[in-house]
């Protein structure tokens, strides 16, 4: 089918004004199976655009989202606080004492750690199968496809943000000293929240289409937890410190961490970091435009 | 002002991990549903619709019939924007609110409220015009203290119920259901209809696949018979009830 501008030349007259959503005005959809690869990336465009533009709604439904996980539960939300600073509390002496570490330096170090990482595999192993939990709203409401991405990506945001008191209980015990470079950790957040959302672009339809993806990257994700340096301290690698400087997964931890930690970032794990998320969200734009409109025949 | 334009739309299914060839063999001579086919690029694939073509106005009021498998739901959610077919083009006007089915669209672990909300707030509604809609569905679905419990804890009638009181709450412009209000008792059937009916008065569309014959005879001006993914008549309702009623698609061997 060769019809690019066909649209405008039917029995109907085009109406004027295409305003989406809202009360009394008039809401016209429209779809061609036969466009151009050019109007199919700009319908995949418009979805993202769309998508974002529903911000206040998957803000409030991410936010019921991270509640209905601990819902009937006595402690509620502050579940997740309780779990990652058990979680925190072992490992701390657990590897303070394998690692010889200085006591005052690892909990911090470990909590800030595991709380990013948390965010990182969520993302991940979250994304493979965010398109499949949101079959309800995929198969039963013509929304933006990318709505259902933005929900599940700020659902693990705001487990980020209330589990970082964990870190800032953890560096009061040891009365950590921190500097004005603590501030360097705010941008390193929305660098890995930028990251968190291309990944599951990206992801999403991935995972979707091919199951056997999340059973390979499952196990791939604890090798990487373990080969990354969120527990033990990258300088304690030595002369294999190139482990870690060739770990993707390090810069993204440094971002945020180090600054935390009392010194600013490199040089290097920003760059690399900045160049994965322009590279990450030319592909998950690309992947939206092209595989949008195939997700629902998938899940 | 509500319109739907649907032109020569075809849809395929794609079948994953079910590609024996025992199962195409079998599924060949039964003689129901969408076409099988097996392509070597794409694989197993089912049709659904096969070259549809419908053109709605204001004040239609369209059945559709046609036996199981025929593309009744498919072709709903083509209309609602939730499937991009393979091939055509679609053009629609209009507000449009769809119920297709109720247990995927409810979120089980919600309350019957908290499930109005959330509808309600992917529709784009404020909170405060959500909660002015909260009467209208408390009366309209009788469901009472149930509103308070899991939606998990509903019987299909009772899903049904409340998903098809929310979508119509909402004052679409354009409805398209799916069966489900055959799924209620009688009681509800009634109050649907009549619901059905005033929001048809504010000069909207609908589009309702079911197999009830009384239910499009009761609410609809036009009706159309479908069979293995193609329109084979449309028009009056009485006319293609007969038709229906008739088994004029029933174990047909070649679509039309």
């Amino acid at each position: 089918m060769t019809e690019e501008a066909n649209g405008q030349g039917r029995d109907q007259p085009m109406p004027s004004s295409s305003r989406p959503g809202g009360g009394a005005s008039i809401e016209v959809y429209q779809f061609d199976a036969g466009q151009s690869i050019v109007a199919r990336f700009a319908d995949g465009l418009m979805d993202l655009r769309e998508a974002a533009g529903m911000m206040p709604i998957w803000l409030v439904l991410a936010w019921r989202d991270f509640l209905q996980q601990t819902r009937r539960t006595f402690m509620g939300p502050l579940w997740s606080i309780i779990g990652t600073g058990i979680t925190v509390t072992v490992l701390g002496y657990v590897y303070g004492a394998v690692l010889k570490m200085n006591g005052s330096t690892v909990f911090p170090h470990i909590a800030a750690g595991l709380v990013i990482w948390f965010f990182i595999s969520g993302c991940i192993n979250g994304g493979l199968s965010v398109y499949i939990s949101a079959r309800g709203v995929l198969e039963e409401r013509a929304l933006p496809v990318a709505f259902s991405a933005f929900r599940f990506v700020f659902r693990y945001m705001i487990e980020l943000i209330v589990k970082f008191v964990v870190f800032a209980l953890a560096a009061a015990a040891v009365a950590l000293p921190m500097n004005v470079n603590a501030f360097l950790a705010l941008p390193g957040l929305v660098i890995l929240i930028l990251n968190g959302l291309w990944v599951v672009l990206v992801f999403g339809p991935l995972g979707a289409r091919y199951r056997d993806v999340s059973q390979v990257v499952s196990p791939l994700m604890l090798i990487a937890f373990l080969a990354s340096p969120v527990l033990w301290p990258e300088g304690m690698l030595g002369g294999s410190g190139f482990i870690a400087t060739f770990n993707p997964f390090t810069h993204f931890l440094a971002i945020v961490r180090d600054p935390l930690l009392g010194s600013p970032p490199s040089m290097l794990s920003v760059v690399v970091t900045l160049a994965v998320t322009v590279g990450g969200s030319v592909l998950a734009v690309v992947c939206h435009c092209l595989y949008k409109d195939r997700i629902v025949f998938w899940i | 002002m509500a319109e739907i334009d649907l032109r020569d739309i075809a849809l395929r299914y794609p079948v994953y991990g079910r590609t024996s060839r025992s199962v195409l063999a079998a599924a060949k001579s039964v003689g129901m549903g969408g076409i099988i086919r097996r392509t070597r690029r794409r694989g197993v694939e089912v049709t659904a619709l096969d070259g549809i073509s419908l053109a709605a106005r204001d004040g239609d009021r369209i059945g559709i019939l046609g036996p199981n498998g025929a593309g009744k739901t498919t072709i709903l959610k083509v209309a609602a924007g939730i499937l991009k077919p393979c091939r055509g083009r679609i053009r629609r006007v209009g507000r449009t609110v769809a119920v297709i089915n109720p247990s995927v669209g409810l979120d089980p672990a919600l309350s019957g409220h908290e499930n109005i909300e959330q509808i309600g707030l992917l529709y784009g509604l404020s909170r405060r015009a959500i909660v002015a809609l909260r009467p209208d569905v408390e009366a309209f679905t009788e469901l009472g203290e149930f509103l308070d419990l899991p939606v998990e804890t509903y019987s299909a009638g009772m899903k049904t119920r409340l998903a098809f009181g929310v979508a119509t709450a909402f004052h679409p412009e354009i409805l398209v259901a799916d069966e489900n209000i055959a799924a209620g008792d009688a009681g509800f059937v009634a109050k649907a209809q009549t619901r059905m009916r005033a929001m048809m008065d504010r000069a909207s569309l609908l589009l309702l696949a079911t197999h009830s014959v009384a239910t499009i005879k009761t609410l609809c001006n036009r009706a159309i018979l479908m069979d293995r993914g193609l329109i084979v008549a449309d028009g009056d309702v009485d006319e293609i009830v007969a038709l229906y009623s008739s088994g004029a698609t029933a174990n047909r061997d070649a679509p039309v």
